[in-house]
């Protein structure tokens, strides 16, 4: 089901991603990113109602009844990242809406030209 | 003591602080000399972050090839401060805003990327690089800037987060992340399929931060709209950490020599990077333009170095790595002398600077001359061991290839040097400035670009010492096994 | 977006958001919780102070310099992973001290990084949000 979700995540990432408005690219930028998200997880194996603690009072813990902390680490570091990309494009579409006054990428090629 | 030495490498960048950036970098210099010498000896050094065994905690490792880009990425760090120094390069707005604290952050960045020994700790260091970078790009929001600025952020999102997906299929399949651990797994023949999957992953990803043929194409339209001191950095190191990861990933992770496929595209990719850059800057006209083609046609040359996979191949390289590091930037920096006398980059609007400027038109040709390589300087030596090692193994295409990609880039940088410095200088009435009030004036920037000059002359007439260091480099780059047991002290 | 009730309610609630991200930066080590979550509370509450009131009228009440307070964050989270190689463990190793305070527990190296990066977090989205709002 997760997995599902996931591919269905990138295929509309992706897709705005690929779109020419701004406010596309944006939800394309944040959707993708939560997308490799979601596959971290799901590759580094889901399980269910096992968080990945260890009480103080247990001696010994039965490891395979918890889920890996490892794939939860990456993703919690992935997050911080991805809000730190995501309000930088967000803030740098907006001094580009200010300088070039157009809400179409394909309006923005003047590096392009010879 | 080692890892003491290390850990300073890393502390003293992350000072928020406006001009500790020259003491930072002179710093980080000599204990990357330090460091160098070391490795020198003792081939490789370990350390463990946090105290946690090796599978498990995040590795940092130094071997020789690491040890020298961090000793050349700190000596840029040196340079290019120096040359940020130079008034009107940057607005002293601009340095208010923030170019000093991003300048460091992304030298953190780029020397956590060569030091780690963990996939994952890769891709937050690139992360800090790229972010960093992506300030630097649109420090100052012109609209240029902004307009080639969200194609590098877009780009470079889309290929961290291919990094990540192959991070992910990795620890899926084998549960690390530590490079030496997953090298040792990915060996299992049953893997194969997965192995594969994540290693085209891990070429897309790195060959968007290096520019390689397909996705060359964010490169220039964003390189050459900052101001020149931060075009100069991005352009001379950035690339190479793709560069760099990507011959990590493929003699440690993937050995070549069991992924012929991969191989096979890597080969093909290098030399249509060869071709592609070099015809687009031949169509250019703007100098930083040109620049910049130019720098994606050379990464097809030290990707080529990978591709052919024997120890001289890697070891050209390298070495060419290095030369083109150092021979970039200095163009970037001449460049960037060049259109504050001119007033522009263009090269039709640029004329006769030979006749007023005998010493920026000195530094241009040797530096012309390197870039492509004509014998006595450095370039050519890299381009020696790269031609030498592919007649090795019988690859005469992308040889020739290469041969005259060399000779396309030298009539591209003749092409300027006809146009820029040695036609008429047609307008009397605007007189330029003499050259000796000019460097009187803004003589940061002719101590930085002068000084990179020396280092690689010095490089080019007694390359022995480092043929040699480049060639142990490679051999120990092409030895894994060296690299597990060292992390993993079996 | 000026209403009279947002900006009571904003006015009432922000020591709320306060208390409830000190709450969570501190229980951060044992249970979940944490110097960035913390930081991202307390940066809500900041940022509808910012819709309520306009951006000058937060800087005027608060008198936060966004990039000095990153920067000081970022400081105590470098000095927490290198002190701990004076004393002769390894860059990040945690530092455990005796000392325990209820209601935050034991006092140690760890905490100091977390303090450090819920520093850093403020510092950096409200350096955002002031973007943003901005006109």
């Amino acid at each position: 089901m997760i997995s599902i979700l996931t591919g269905f995540l990138f295929a509309t990432g992706l897709y705005l991603l690929l779109h020419k408005s701004f406010m596309k690219l944006i939800a394309g930028v944040i959707l993708f990113g939560n997308a490799c998200n979601m596959f971290l997880l799901i590759a580094g194996g889901l399980t269910r109602n096992h968080p990945a603690f260890v009480s103080k009072s247990a001696d010994a813990v039965a490891v395979d009844s918890m889920a890996d902390p490892v794939p939860q680490a990456f993703i919690l570091t992935a997050i911080v990242i991805g809000l730190g990309v995501q309000a930088f494009v967000i803030v740098l579409l907006k001094r580009i809406y200010q300088t070039s006054r157009t809400n179409n990428l394909d309006e923005l090629t003047s590096t392009d030209r010879v | 003591m080692l890892s003491g030495m290390l850990c300073l490498l890393f502390n003293k960048y992350v000072k928020v602080q406006r001009f500790i950036a020259v003491a930072g970098s002179l710093l980080a210099f000599v204990f990357a000399v330090m460091l160098v010498s070391v490795i020198d000896r003792l081939d490789t050094v370990v350390m463990q972050l946090g105290g946690w065994e090796a599978p498990f905690g995040i590795t940092l490792f130094v071997d020789r090839l690491a040890a020298l880009l961090l000793c050349i990425t700190a000596l840029l760090a040196l340079a290019v401060s120096v040359f940020s120094f130079a008034e009107d390069v940057l607005s002293s707005r601009k340095k208010r805003i923030g170019f000093y604290p991003a300048f460091l952050f992304m030298l953190a960045g780029i020397s956590g990327a060569f030091l780690t020994g963990d996939l994952f700790n890769l891709y937050v260091w690139f992360e800090v690089m790229l972010i960093s970078s992506f300030v630097l790009i649109t420090l100052g929001s012109k609209k240029d800037q902004l307009q080639g600025g969200i194609k590098y952020v877009v780009i470079n999102f889309v290929a961290s987060s291919f990094l990540l997906l192959a991070i992910g299929i990795l620890y899926g399949t084998t549960g690390n992340t530590n490079l030496a651990a997953l090298s040792e797994s990915l060996r299992d023949p049953s893997l194969k399929a997965i192995t594969q999957l994540a290693a085209v992953l891990l070429l897309v990803s790195f060959g968007i931060k290096s520019a390689l043929f397909p996705f060359y194409f964010w490169l220039p339209s964003s390189y050459h709209t900052p101001p020149i001191a931060i075009t100069a950095i991005i352009a001379g190191l950035l690339t190479k950490v793709g560069v760099y990861t990507l011959i990590r990933t493929f003699t440690l992770l993937f050995p070549l020599q069991q992924h012929h496929l991969i191989q096979q595209l890597i080969l093909v990719l290098s030399c249509i990077t060869m071709i592609i850059g070099v015809l687009g800057a031949i169509n250019q006209q703007d100098i930083r333009k040109i620049l910049a083609f130019n720098l994606i046609s050379k990464i097809g040359f030290m990707v080529f170095g990978l591709a052919v996979y024997t120890p001289i191949a890697i070891c050209g390289a390298i070495f060419y790595m290095l030369h083109h590091i150092l021979v970039k930037t200095n163009l970037f920096f001449v460049a960037g002398i060049i259109g504050k006398i001119a007033g522009s980059y263009e090269v039709k609007k640029i004329k006769g600077l030979y006749d007023h400027f005998s010493l920026l038109s000195f530094l241009f040709m040797i530096l012309s001359l390197t870039l492509v390589g004509i014998p006595p300087f450095s370039g050519f030596w890299g381009k020696f061991m790269l031609v030498d090692a592919g007649l090795k193994v019988k690859e005469y295409l992308p040889i020739s290839i290469m041969l005259v990609t060399s000779l396309l880039t030298l009539y591209s940088m003749m092409l300027i040097w006809k146009k820029c410095f040695l036609s008429e200088y047609a307008k009397e009435k605007q007189q330029l400035p003499l050259e000796r009030v000019y460097v009187k004036k803004h003589y940061h920037m002719y101590l930085a670009s002068v000084f990179l000059l020396l280092i690689t002359l010095w490089i080019s007439f007694s390359p022995t010492w480092l043929i040699d260091y480049t060639r142990k480099a490679a051999e120990q780059v092409l030895q894994p096994a060296n690299y597990i047991n060292a992390v993993l002290k079996k | 977006m000026r209403t009279t009730i947002l900006q009571v309610t904003i006015k009432v609630l922000i020591p709320v958001f306060l208390l409830y991200s000190l709450y969570l930066l501190f229980r951060g080590h044992d249970h979940p919780g944490g110097g960035f979550i913390a930081a991202l509370v307390i940066s809500i509450g900041l940022i509808f102070h910012m819709i309520a009131f306009g951006v000058s009228e937060t800087q005027r009440v608060y008198k936060i310099d966004a990039i000095k307070l990153a920067s000081i964050g970022l400081l105590l989270s470098f000095m927490a992973a290198t002190v701990p190689m004076l004393v002769g463990d390894g860059f990040f190793h945690a530092l455990w001290t005796d000392v325990e305070i209820v209601g935050i527990g034991t006092i140690s190296s760890v905490l100091v990084f977390d303090i450090g990066v819920y520093f850093a977090v403020i510092g950096a989205i409200l350096k955002i949000a002031f973007a943003v709002f901005k006109e």
